[in-house]
């Protein structure tokens, strides 16, 4: 689903970190949100994924403005066609592995049967089978953000949205979650992240620096 | 429900004291308004007593001249529980043996009332009288039977009975069904319930058939009716406002513990938001949690409620009392959970979830 920024300015707090953004983050592409702390990566990431309402302009997914939807609609458009990676994979410390990525599906309201078979075969794609019944306290950091991708993809998101997913992970474990990232991509998923690791960013896909506003395509 | 109980992970801590607190308040409940109704129904059950449910219709001065077909038409009154007519109380002596020991006697006007143990109410021929235990043999009796007269006036009495109150003193007597020759000059009139009284005795003015109805006196004891209704609107207003004030407390102890389980639980719900839980979900998910854990609260305490009522006083409320008390409980403790499911579902998100 193609993703469109008309004339947004976005802030938090009062203040407008970004300012009458134009873009269109393309089906099927990776765009990766880079720039200095405090240029507006995070804020923006949460304004397209309709957890922030812009300051002005307007926020589109595919043909719809979808920004000045009710709280309700927002939600639900979340709940069906987006996934979510936050940057400490933010697991329910209570919950298994399993649960945690279902706990995703049950808001979305996808079958349960569907579920539970999609969540075991992304947690073994992701090489966390192993750790299905396990809760997050029993795994390490790298597996639960993993883990967190498995919920991110569960309801097979058309949007995907990442918050400096590999902020806290090892080189090779930031590699399994770029991978993961791209597949989706390359499957038809459009992927916005926010990220400190331009190299990685580079080699992946599309970036939207914020921090000068250029937009570079690799 | 379970799973979806499941899927809540409602934090078992604050749901066992959110439990403990309505079980609590249903126990205190039953410990002050439960006791306080037990009582009254036992007062009441005093008050109601066969002496004060009864209405005495009296013909004093013989000027009244009651007809005894009244009698049948007092029995067909709302509110009557049964009705008989009494004669004057004639001396008599058994016919064999007059100058003898004498008891006094009666004629009834209508059925035996329903006092009259193990006797049925029409099993006596105009005529035949009861003795109450001992009298026969009093009167010298060898089997309870024999004949009773005063010279004029006679009977045959053919078993004995015991007579329950309200009109025990008839077992030191003679009671004989009358034959029509005579009139009562006495109606005894016992209604279902005290608070039926006035109602009944306003019927009896309209009902009774007599030469000269205004020289009819009657006797009820009102006394007895307004002091129970005294003892309702008293215990009641009582109850009302100790249920009120534990109702509130309720609501107010509920609304801490989920004020704090929602704060404690900021960043679960926050992830559900990021994950597309609705402002709905979430005050469901929280009223939900609440509710399960009150209603497992209300019920336990209801039933703790209820045996320690009954250990204490040997009594139980009402049943629709008991059954109001576990509801109200529930209630209560949605409402006092509404205020925090509304600030959970209004929680940011993204205020939650942001690393710095």
């Amino acid at each position: 689903m193609r993703i469109s920024a008309d004339g947004l300015t976005v802030g938090y707090g009062g203040i407008s970190v970004v300012e009458g953004l134009r873009h269109e983050f393309r089906e099927g592409s990776i765009t990766a949100l880079i720039g200095s702390s405090g240029s507006g990566k995070s804020t923006l990431l949460y304004t397209l994924a309709l957890m922030l309402t812009p300051v002005r302009g307007a926020v589109a997914w595919g043909d719809d403005r979808v920004d000045s939807l009710p709280d309700a609609e927002r939600s639900v458009l979340r709940a069906r066609h987006s996934g979510f990676v936050f940057q400490d994979a933010v697991l329910d410390l209570a919950q298994t592995a399993l649960e945690n990525v279902l706990e995703a599906a049950w808001i979305g309201r996808m079958p349960r049967a569907a579920a539970m078979s999609r969540a075991k075969h992304l947690l073994e794609q992701f090489g966390v089978g192993d750790q299905t019944y396990r809760r997050p306290g029993q795994v390490s950091g790298g597996q639960a953000q993993r883990i967190a991708l498995c919920r991110a993809l569960i309801r097979h998101p058309t949007v995907l949205f990442a918050d400096e997913p590999t902020g806290n992970l090892d080189p090779a474990t930031a590699d399994i979650v770029w991978s993961a990232l791209q597949e989706s991509a390359e499957a038809g998923t459009t992927v916005i992240i926010a990220t400190h690791d331009q190299e990685r960013a580079r080699s992946f896909g599309d970036l939207l620096d914020l921090g000068n506003r250029q937009e570079a395509a690799v | 429900m379970l799973d979806a109980w499941r899927k809540l992970r409602y934090p078992l801590v604050p749901s066992l004291v959110l439990a403990l607190i309505v079980a609590a308040a249903a126990v205190a409940v039953f410990a002050t308004s439960g006791l306080a109704l037990a009582s009254q129904q036992r007062a009441l059950e005093r008050l109601n007593s066969p002496e004060g449910r009864m209405i005495v219709v009296s013909d004093s001065n013989g000027n009244a001249r009651i007809d005894p077909a009244s009698v049948a038409v007092i029995e067909t009154l709302s509110g009557v529980e049964w009705a008989v007519g009494v004669g004057p109380s004639r001396t008599v002596a058994a016919g064999a043996f007059q100058g003898g020991p004498s008891v006094t006697a009666r004629e009834i006007f209508g059925d035996l009332p329903p006092v009259v143990e193990n006797l049925e109410r029409r099993s006596l021929l105009p005529g035949q009288a009861i003795s109450g235990p001992g009298v026969a043999q009093q009167l010298g009796f060898e089997d309870s039977t024999g004949h009773v007269t005063d010279g004029v006036f006679a009977a045959d009495v053919v078993r004995e009975a015991d007579v329950a109150p309200p009109l025990s003193s008839w077992n030191d007597e003679i009671i004989v069904v009358s034959s029509g020759q005579t009139s009562p000059v006495t109606l005894l009139v016992s209604v279902t319930d005290i608070h039926q009284l006035q109602p009944v005795q306003l019927a009896l003015r309209a009902s009774i058939i007599a030469e000269n109805p205004n020289d009819l006196a009657f006797e009820i004891d009102d006394g007895l009716a307004q002091l129970s209704q005294d003892v309702i609107d008293d215990l009641a207003a009582s109850s009302r406002q100790t249920v009120s004030a534990l109702l509130a407390l309720v609501a107010l102890l509920v609304a801490a513990v989920q004020f704090g389980r929602v704060t404690s639980m900021a960043r679960e719900i926050g992830r559900r938001r990021a994950l597309g839980a609705t402002r709905s979900m979430i005050v469901g998910s929280v009223l939900l949690g609440s509710g399960f854990a009150a209603a497992l609260g209300a019920v336990v305490g209801t039933a703790a409620g209820v045996a320690i009522t009954y250990t204490v006083a040997q009594a139980v409320p009402r049943l629709e009392f008991i059954l109001s008390v576990p509801v109200l409980l529930l209630l209560t403790a949605l409402v006092g959970a509404a205020l925090p499911a509304i600030r959970a579902s209004r929680l940011d998100p993204v205020a939650i979830l942001r690393v710095p």
